[in-house]
């Protein structure tokens, strides 16, 4: 899985937000992520599955597998719901 | 034809009456526009060819409104798709998707509070001026002819959907953010689409934002107008 190239992440309103910079102007497109989010988004900026994003995680932060596999599902689910993945 | 919008000199050709009728009370006897906003009958027609549904009129008053508030960025200030309405000096904007009832509760505003009146009912301009926002009154109102060419000093800015009951609340940031970025204008450009997170950024901390659910009906107002107000 891979984020597409044309969205743009910036920090904002005490987190960050993704906002997409492609296709038709549109009002649609922007994406509020915590401080975990904005890490996986970095991440899937790189074609990576699930598991591996996982790893990823569990690297970075002090947390354990089951709930880094929460948080990557969470993200992913949210992310494809908004059409966001290639 | 040099108008002066949001207290900037712009320039308009219009070729239609809906875009000319419209701007009329912004002309001004200014020389020199820092805005650029003429569109060509070739853009018009562009425009008409992918929505044959908008006549050549309002194709050119959107494409004018468009390349308005993309400019309006470089001079501190942003459309916000909201009705606008003022009462004792400071605007009041709300604003949601169209058809959610923005401007059937500043009707209501209107009818309930004495000395009230609207400033833009769809599309007013917010500017920041040394540090202070302000809602403007612009050509580009919507169905309606509601605008005013005032500036006013911005009393807040409230999110509206329906509801059963009516509530209002101050909006968290991190929740008012996506709903101004829906309601402002958007485009493909990178530069200018950082530019706008700074700024839209910046107008929810420094600004009062209110979220709201209502009905449409003088209780929503009075709720509203006793909440925001100083």
């Amino acid at each position: 899985m891979k984020i597409k190239s044309d969205f743009i992440l910036r920090s904002a309103a005490g987190g960050f937000t993704a906002v997409s910079v492609g296709g038709e102007d549109s009002f649609n497109g922007v994406v509020m992520l915590n401080k975990t989010g904005a890490f996986l988004w970095e991440c899937f900026q790189s074609d990576i599955t699930r598991d591996e994003a996982v790893k990823k995680l569990t690297d970075k932060y002090d947390i354990d597998e089951k709930t880094a596999y929460d948080d990557v599902t969470k993200f992913i689910d949210k992310l494809s719901a908004a059409k966001i993945f290639e | 034809m040099i108008y002066k919008i949001a207290g900037i000199p712009t320039e308009m050709k219009p070729l239609y009456p809906l875009l000319k009728y419209r701007c009329d009370k912004y002309l001004s006897d200014d020389s020199e526009a820092l805005i650029n906003a003429v569109c060509t009958e070739d853009e018009i027609a562009s425009l008409n060819s992918k929505h044959p549904e908008e006549s050549y009129e309002t194709c050119e008053y959107t494409l004018c409104a468009g390349k308005f508030y993309r400019a309006l960025l470089d001079y501190d200030g942003i459309a916000v798709h909201s009705s606008a309405v003022v009462v004792g000096e400071r605007a009041y904007l709300f604003s949601a998707d169209s058809g959610v009832g923005k401007s059937t509760h500043t009707s209501l505003w209107l009818k309930n509070i004495s000395g009230a009146y609207i400033l833009n009912d769809d599309r007013p301009a917010v500017i920041c001026r040394d540090g202070k926002y302000y809602a403007c009154g612009t050509p580009f109102s919507g169905k309606s002819d509601l605008s005013v060419n005032k500036t006013v000093l911005l009393g807040g800015i409230c999110f509206i959907s329906r509801g059963r009951e009516n509530s209002i609340s101050e909006a968290p940031r991190f929740k008012a953010f996506p709903e101004l970025m829906r309601q402002t204008q958007r485009c493909r450009d990178k530069l200018y689409t950082e530019k706008l997170i700074a700024y839209a950024d910046r107008l929810l901390s420094e600004n009062r934002i209110y979220e709201m659910k209502c009905r449409a009906d003088d209780e929503a107002a009075l709720l509203s107008y006793n909440f925001m107000r100083d």
